[in-house]
């Protein structure tokens, strides 16, 4: 498939420098996966501002914790990776370790 | 406005947060809140509103990334090249060594070692497998 994908200088600096290896793989494989059906291997997002671009996430990272939202421009076949980011605690709570109630 | 003329510690205010449920809060706040003094200072929210939240910014935040002229494209194939070089820069240096020092073991000069961590996809797996043995790690640790 000849979608071309690229990475916004921020998510790049994210995905090297504050990602362990096993989510960076994750991050590397998960947007393999949403290069080959971008629509499919990823979630619609709300536009907040209703604007011309076609937004959507996808998450990585074991647990999901990180996402990653991207522009896809189908006329021009292209994916843009903008963001990166921890939407969910890396550490367990205390509860957690208590196990489930 | 009520002025706080003395500082509690951070351990008495511990205790004086507490939580209000919606219950008691009432039916025009929907979500439970933690208070410290008269002042509502957290809000609980579920997991899922959390998480649109995050979305609704992360969108915000995209839009004016892409609308900025200033901002720098890398191609996630030259990314992923990157990535993987990293991988065996770092594990050079987590077993202690330099670039010199792993070309010694390997019979290789120093410029060919600089070379392959900049750009791995010209290397041969057997190379690669030797770096992995020089290094006491697996090979499949070098490579995304």
């Amino acid at each position: 498939m000849g979608v071309k994908v690229e990475l916004a200088d921020e998510a790049w600096d994210n995905l090297r420098y504050r990602l362990t290896l096993a989510e960076r793989d994750s991050f590397v494989s998960r947007l393999e996966e949403v290069r080959q059906a971008p629509i499919r291997n990823s979630e619609v997002s709300r536009d907040p501002e209703q604007s011309q671009y076609m937004l959507r996430f996808f998450r990585f990272g074991p647990g999901g914790r990180w996402i990653g939202v991207f522009e896809f421009d189908i006329a021009g076949n292209r994916i843009r990776v903008l963001q990166c980011r921890l939407l969910r605690p890396s550490r367990r709570t205390r509860r957690d370790r208590a196990g489930p109630a | 406005m009520p002025v706080v003329k003395t500082k509690p510690s951070n351990k008495t205010r511990s205790r004086r947060a507490r939580v209000k449920d919606q219950q008691s809060a009432g039916d025009d706040f929907p979500h439970a809140y933690v208070v410290r003094g008269e002042q509502p200072t957290h809000v609980l929210v579920p997991v899922e509103e959390y998480e649109e939240l995050i979305k609704a910014d992360m969108a915000r935040a995209a839009i004016a990334k892409l609308e900025d002229p200033s901002t720098e494209w890398i191609d996630f194939d030259d990314a992923k090249l990157q990535l993987a070089a990293d991988r065996i820069s770092a594990a050079r240096k987590a077993a202690g060594l330099t670039q010199a020092q792993l070309g010694k073991k390997l019979g290789l000069p120093q410029s060919q070692i600089s070379r392959i961590e900049r750009n791995p996809d010209r290397t041969t797996v057997r190379t690669l497998k030797r770096i992995a043995r020089a290094l006491k790690v697996d090979v499949r640790a070098l490579l995304p």
